[in-house]
């Protein structure tokens, strides 16, 4: 496949780099930093304007895909509407643009094919939407969704007094459609068979059909979150909130400025909108943060997230969440205290690598850190796996074969799933034995 | 001030007014009446219209604002005087005259008159045309006709209807006034022919037409519509007073654009709402009281409470003679008034929705000091400078309603009296209670109340910021 990716910056550096040992890649970007950072990597590197016609015309002879990630929302969108110009015989190309302004996105991703892209991501609601999917799961500290949320994959935390505790995977009586993918214990991570162990103080993820993980969460005990306070009414916020109307939580927003606030107010029907600073001390202690069950904190200044969410926890809150753009923060603020950071980059790179499943895109994606990988392989006439049962093939240890899509669908796949030619297989692997997983797939 | 702009556009409205004197020329005629009386008064009109109109050209570069708001408040002062010429011709003293007048032109439907079966049927009938008239608006009537007044037309209106929330059914001011009155006289036939075949005549039919669909209350009988003691007639009057107490706006949009437009009006409902409890409790009130049983009881509530409430002021029946309590909640019910955009008077629905709102509002910020909450009105937001506007509305309403009724006091009537016309003619209701219930009249105050009275009715009817603006030092100054 031929990828051209226009915008280098920290998005489109990190989708260049879980793909370009698959696929030729192209980056086009102005600002000469960016580009000597990718051009470490094995690409072809053009500096100039994503969005001019004369470098597009020359890159995109038998291009198959383009995805324009740089900051700027209408050099995205020109770029797109103009290569699907300049393409217009090609029926199999397909354009993918990142988009913030709410006036022209209102999902985390939306099609937009009548204009010539084919989808749209908003790196703030992705982001917003990643929150509620955690917060919507009570147990769970992660949450990612596959193919328009149909397939669900979430991390859970063992607790001591739970009963999954010295228990074996086989007979922890998960349903049909779910299965546990992989094991953190401390900085160990353990691809698990059935007759693995489940310790207290584990993080388990577990991957399954949407309908199924709402059950999951019971066999982790509850914690009931049902008050949340959304500290910044910006995008993220204000998205969140709309999200989180809808399940039965309470919710408080506090936003500084006056005439967001007010927006705010009238988009929003049942949240009690909060003209006011997040660091105000006095506000936060009338309006009860201790009591809070989560308190989220989205204002786009980093080291403002950070210090009120710090406050919220110091006055009793169970648990906060913390927006950090900055893509290094995330780990920092994870030793400091916060419960879970955050990165809006980190929600668009995983979105964008997600829609490249199943397209025959051989993508990677990362979990915690580089640990372990989810990697997608496409099944062919002469693979060894073809026509096989699940059960009776022989995957390495540390690997798991944990979704399946096909033509029309996606699915968990168990032991007597048959796996049939033109089966795209995502793999969860630690990384070592990647090449023996492969030669499956040869 | 372009005072030439002003005489100008007041010349024309009486060249129409004078043209309509007509109309009542001929039914007195068809009666065998002698057309002396109007045609005088036509004669008048026509000329005085000629003087005033006699410098124009209006230039429309010199219309600000200002010239809108004195076309609008003086244009139905010169209505109503000159609307008053017929009432003098016929032996009224021109206080009287005026004071009708009046009271026909601003739908109030308070009345002097002391015998008025006396009079002649084209007077009655002009009396009855002046509220039909005046119910959608006089100047609405005249933006509907007059071509071209452009930026002109849109100020006039806001002066003529200002509810706080423009109901823009087109572009074009012209065609929204065309439309408003268009549907007007539409219902207007629908109740004309429903009252015919109910078993009135013809000329109590339209007279009667006239009256509800403006939310008048000017009947030709002194007894008024208990005079028919008819069951049907009051149900159907009771049905179109509702409907003229709604919003017209909403009622052209059922028909045309969305069926269930009146249904979704947040407004509509609560006004419908009001309308449930008030005659529930005033059933109950009267039935209690054996005033009637509980079938008679309901009936003369139902018809009542609308009547009142909407600022027709029909009665069914001589509620000054009803207990306290009951008499208690309607004047309370008079404060209300009909929904913005329809021809009733009072405070209307909508200010008084919002008000409500407003103040669950503040409530709700004493415990949480930092909240912004939304003060929805249909689901759309209510800026902050309408809900001030309707603030300040209601606080010159009431201290209008205190100063007048103060006033009345000191001309010899009792409280109640007082309190009940200060607010009859403020809110264009028409009868009160005491010494000016349904079935006596205002003949007995004195010229001065006649005047204040008159006064009230021009301030009520055209919801008052257009002419209390004129009293304001900012208006005349250059």
């Amino acid at each position: 496949m031929k990828i051209v990716i226009i915008g280098a910056g920290e998005v489109g550096y990190h989708i260049a780099k879980s793909l370009y040992l698959e696929n030729d890649i192209v980056v086009i970007d102005e600002d000469e930093d960016a580009c000597q950072r990718a051009d470490e990597l094995d690409v072809q590197v053009i500096k100039g304007n994503g969005a001019n016609a004369t470098i597009l015309e020359k890159v995109l002879i038998d291009a198959d895909l383009l995805l324009a990630l740089t900051g700027d929302d209408e050099i995205n969108i020109v770029a797109c509407m103009a290569t699907k110009l300049i393409k217009q015989s090609s029926n199999t190309f397909k354009t993918m643009a990142r988009v913030s302004n709410p006036d022209y996105i209102d999902r985390p991703i939306a099609k937009r094919t009548q204009v010539g892209i084919d989808v749209m991501i908003c790196p703030e609601l992705a982001l917003a939407s990643e929150i509620a999917d955690i917060l919507s799961i009570p147990s769970a500290i992660d949450s990612e969704s596959f193919d328009d949320g149909k397939i669900k994959m979430m991390e859970f935390v063992v607790k001591e007094d739970s009963h999954l505790v010295d228990k074996h995977i086989r007979d922890i009586g998960l349903f049909d459609c779910c299965i546990v993918s992989a094991l953190f214990r401390g900085s160990q991570i353990i691809i698990p068979h059935g007759d693995d162990i489940i310790r207290a103080e584990d993080h388990v993820v577990i991957i399954g059909e949407k309908s199924a993980m709402k059950d999951i969460s019971s066999f982790f005990g509850k914690i009931k979150k049902n008050t949340a306070m959304i500290i910044g009414g910006g995008i993220v916020g204000l998205y969140l909130a709309q999200l989180l109307e809808t399940t039965d939580m309470k919710i408080k927003i506090i936003e500084k400025d006056r005439y967001r606030s007010e927006m705010v107010a009238d988009t929003l029907k049942k949240t009690l909108v909060l003209w006011g600073d997040g660091t105000d001390l006095s506000l936060l202690k009338e309006e009860g943060v201790g009591e809070m069950d989560v308190v989220i904190s989205v204002t786009d200044n980093d080291e403002k997230n950070l210090l009120c969410s710090l406050l919220a926890k110091q006055m009793g809150t169970k648990k906060v969440i913390v927006r950090a753009d900055h893509f290094d923060y995330v780990p920092l603020f994870e030793m400091v205290g916060v419960d879970r950071a955050v990165s809006p980059r980190e929600a668009t790179i995983n979105e964008v690598l997600k829609l490249t499943m199943g397209t025959g895109i051989e993508a990677l994606t990362t979990i915690e850190g580089d640990k372990a990988e989810i990697v997608e392989y496409t099944v062919s006439k002469k693979s060894k796996i073809n026509d096989k049962l699940l059960k009776n093939v022989n995957f390495p240890e540390g690997s798991i074969a944990s979704m399946v899509i096909n033509d029309n669908s996606t699915i968990v796949p168990r032991g007597n799933y048959k796996v049939k030619e033109g089966d795209h297989i995502l793999v969860f692997s630690i990384p070592s034995v990647l090449p023996d997983v492969e030669k499956l797939f040869k | 001030m372009n005072f030439k702009v002003v005489m100008g556009v007041l010349g024309t409205l009486l060249w129409l007014l004078g043209l309509l004197m007509l109309i009542p020329l001929f039914v007195g005629m068809y009666y065998g009446e002698s057309p002396q009386t109007f045609a005088i008064a036509f004669t008048i009109t026509m000329i005085a219209g000629t003087v005033f109109a006699f410098r124009i050209e209006p230039a429309k570069e010199d219309w600000e604002l200002k010239e809108s708001f004195m076309i609008v408040a003086f244009g139905w002062l010169a209505a109503a005087i000159f609307g008053a010429i017929p009432f003098v011709l016929e032996g009224m003293t021109p206080i009287n005259a005026f004071f009708e007048s009046m009271s026909g032109f601003t739908t109030t439907g308070a009345t002097v008159m002391v015998n008025i079966e006396s009079h002649s049927r084209g007077l009655l009938f002009w009396r009855s045309m002046t509220q039909w008239l005046g119910g959608m608006g006089i100047i609405m009537l005249f933006i509907a006709i007059l071509p071209k007044l452009g930026v002109a037309g849109r100020q006039m209106f806001r002066a003529e209807v200002p509810g706080p929330q423009e109901d823009k059914l087109r572009p074009r001011i012209r065609e929204t006034a065309k439309i408003l009155w268009m549907v007007y006289v539409a219902i207007s036939v629908v109740e004309c022919v429903a009252l015919y075949l109910a078993g009135l005549n013809l000329y109590d039919s339209v007279t009667h037409t006239f009256t509800t669909m403006a939310c008048g209350g000017f009947s030709p009988y002194a007894a008024g519509i208990a005079a028919f003691d008819n069951p049907v007639v009051e149900g159907i009057i009771c049905f179109f007073i509702f409907l003229a107490g709604a919003n017209f706006a909403l009622h052209y949009r059922m028909f045309y654009v969305d069926k269930g437009s009146l249904l979704k009006d947040d407004e509509f409902k609560f006004y419908t709402l009001i309308i449930v409890i008030a005659t529930t409790i005033l059933t109950l009130l009267l039935f209690k009281d054996r005033i009637y049983d509980l079938g008679n009881s309901f009936r003369y509530s139902v018809f009542q409470v609308l009547s009142i409430l909407t600022s027709t002021g029909y009665a069914s029946a001589d509620f000054n003679q009803w207990p306290d309590s009951g008499r208690m909640l309607l004047f309370i019910v008079m404060f209300f008034g009909g929904c913005a955009g329809s021809t009733g008077g009072g405070i209307k629905i909508v200010r008084i929705l919002l008000l409500l709102r407003y103040a669950n509002r503040e409530l709700f910020k004493a415990v949480h000091p930092k909240a912004v909450r939304i003060i929805r009105f249909n689901g759309k937001a209510v800026p902050d400078d309408v809900m001030h506007s309707i603030v300040s509305f209601v606080i010159i309403y009431f201290i209008i309603f205190f100063v007048s009724s103060g006033l009345l006091s000191m001309m010899g009537m009792d409280v109640f009296s007082s309190l009940s016309a200060s607010i009859a003619t403020l809110g264009n209701i028409g009868p009160a209670f005491n010494l000016f219930g349904p079935m006596a009249n205002y003949d007995l105050l004195p010229f001065m109340g006649k005047l204040l009275l008159v006064l009230n009715m021009w301030i009520g009817r055209l919801e008052v910021f257009t002419v209390m603006v004129m009293l304001t030092f900012a208006f005349w100054k250059k």
